[in-house]
């Protein structure tokens, strides 16, 4: 009887407890940062050219958040270029960054370095100055110097359009703990799925974070014809080949019927 | 308007994609080239990678020549013999540039030589027309102020100068199968166009373009075949030589994007017809020498793109 009495009453206290829990998470958003990318899933039309995205959330106790936007690590396969017989500038050979993001988007409500200590940065894979430790590269270039060439690197891609660094355009409300930032998804970005993670951030550490996703896919006669471009080469090689000289000889015949000659 | 390309993985302007077009086949309607020396650069300027640009180049070139040649055979201004002839020798060196290609850039030397050879054959090849053209029409001006008497005279030393020229030809004369070709109005061994294509078609491979623009000097200068038949036997060579290159590319690489290619012969197609209209209103040497202020323009660029530091030091791979 008492066994059954101690065990109701540490149901009890059990209950009560997860109630507390609730109720407290409820009333204090701080708790539980939260990020929504919408919308999160992209479709790649024949008439995309990129889109809007918009990442927020609430929750944020902090005044500082960053948004960081990434693909998975893979390689980078380049050129570099260089003096050829000391006049001439051309490409001179091969050179390879190992463990880069194809695509590197990172926004912030201040500059990163002031907001976030070195070490931060590096453990939690902030900014461009942690990608830089992270990379490898491998090249056969004479002098090589890693600096300039990873500086090199990320002067390519944001030319590419395939990275980004920006300040100041997150929005946060501090009422409400919310945040909202508006973003120019580039359409160069490929196909394949992007994590989307939000850092709250104070007194130059990490305090809370909050993770989503972005999955961008081919539809429609633009996934048709990629899919045939690699499975079906023959087939895709002819059509191409036939579209080209039906559209030559029909052009022509268009021409004399406009008795032009 | 945007349209997304498959293969290019880019998003690019119709209309900037079809004036390309457009511009580039009123070339090919004109002069007889691909425009593939000018296109390919054009298309990696909005940012197709390189490897797609020359790719879906050559299956835009099968349309405007189809359509380029079409027009021209309707002129009568096709020579199918020399064509021919020219074609197998053109298959045979593009096949030997390819591996003259392979071998250089296993040994790191290939990128060189293409950058050396494009400059030097543009500013030779542009150089010699433009002046040769000039002297052409210098000379149509001066015959027009002569007298009768004048000009029976240097037509009299003309003759005489063609004479002692065919008789220096010995060599040539002498290769076996000698065949007259009626559209052209010349005879030669077969030996010649074969070997002439043979030649075009290294340098074409080593510099990775159809090879028109070298290909038309070759027949005016070499050949002696007359401009208006060279234009459109040209066409009929290119269009074969590109037709090889769409499929080997498709096929191989995956890198012909059928929808940058549909929206580029669009403007091509109809841009080959304006240009052989507009060809036939022009003279031969007016036609030879705005080709090469073209060539010639393309050359400075290129040299231009060797001295001056780029602002990137990183680039794709392939393209030029």
């Amino acid at each position: 009887m008492r066994q059954k009495m101690v065990k109701n009453i540490f149901f009890l206290h059990a209950t009560l407890f997860v109630c507390l829990c609730f109720l407290v998470s409820m009333s204090d958003p701080a708790m539980a940062l939260t990020c929504k990318a919408t919308p999160g899933k992209i479709p790649v039309t024949i008439g995309y050219h990129g889109t809007k995205v918009k990442v927020e959330g609430e929750g944020l106790a902090t005044q500082d958040v960053v948004v960081q936007i990434s693909s998975k690590l893979g390689s980078a396969h380049l050129k570099y270029k260089g003096k050829a017989a000391g006049i001439f500038w051309m490409k001179l050979g091969n050179i390879v960054f190992e463990d880069v993001p194809k695509v590197y988007l990172i926004y912030s409500t201040n500059d990163v370095s002031k907001i976030l200590s070195k070490e931060e940065c590096k453990e939690f894979s902030i900014g461009y100055e942690a990608l830089e430790k992270k990379a490898k590269i491998e090249t056969n270039m004479k002098d090589f110097d890693r600096d300039k060439w990873m500086v090199e690197f990320f002067k390519f891609m944001e030319d590419e359009n395939l990275y980004d660094e920006e300040i100041g355009q997150i929005k946060v409300d501090k009422k409400s703990h919310t945040y909202s930032v508006e973003i120019d998804w580039p359409f160069q970005a490929p196909p394949g799925e992007y994590n989307v993670e939000v850092f709250a951030v104070a007194g130059g550490k990490v305090v809370d974070q909050a993770s989503a996703k972005i999955q961008v896919e081919q539809v429609g006669i633009v996934k048709k014809l990629s899919h045939m471009a690699f499975e079906k080469p023959a087939l895709y090689g002819i059509i191409a080949l036939v579209v080209a000289i039906v559209a030559g000889f029909g052009v022509g015949m268009i021409f004399k019927g406009g008795g032009a000659h | 308007m945007y349209i997304y390309l498959p293969i290019a993985l880019t998003s690019v302007t119709l209309w900037l994609v079809v004036g390309l077009g457009l511009l580039v086949g009123l070339l090919s309607g004109l002069f007889g080239v691909g425009g593939g020396f000018l296109m390919t650069p054009l298309l990696m300027m909005i940012g197709i990678p390189p490897t797609v640009a020359a790719a879906t180049d050559a299956n835009q070139i099968v349309a405007a020549s189809a359509s380029g040649t079409l027009a021209h055979w309707r002129l009568g201004n096709v020579d199918f013999k020399m064509g021919l002839l020219l074609l197998v020798g053109g298959f045979t060196g593009g096949a030997l540039g390819v591996h003259v290609i392979k071998v250089l850039r296993a040994t790191g030397g290939a990128d060189f030589l293409i950058k050396i050879t494009y400059v030097l054959m543009l500013g030779i090849v542009g150089t010699f027309m433009f002046f040769e053209s000039l002297n052409a029409l210098k000379k149509q001006k001066a015959a027009a102020q002569m007298t009768d008497e004048q000009r029976l005279e240097i037509e009299r030393k003309a003759k005489e100068r063609a004479e002692a020229k065919a008789k220096k030809k010995g060599f040539l004369a002498s290769l076996p199968l000698q065949m007259h070709f009626e559209k052209s109005g010349v005879t030669h061994s077969a030996f010649l166009p074969v070997g002439l294509g043979i030649f075009v078609g290294i340098l074409a491979a080593i510099m990775g373009v159809g090879g028109g623009f070298l290909m038309v000097p070759v027949m005016i200068y070499m050949l002696r075949m007359p401009m208006h038949v060279v234009v459109g036997t040209s066409l009929f060579q290119i269009m074969f030589t590109c037709v090889e290159v769409t499929f080997l590319q498709a096929y191989q690489n995956h890198t012909v994007d059928i929808i940058l290619a549909i929206l580029l012969l669009l403007g091509s197609t109809i841009g080959a017809q304006i240009g052989t209209k507009l060809g036939k209103k022009l003279q031969g040497d007016q036609l030879k020498i705005l080709l090469a202020a073209i060539v010639l323009g393309v050359t400075v660029k290129m040299i231009l793109g060797l001295v001056l530091e780029p602002s990137i030091l990183l680039a794709h791979g392939g393209g030029h």
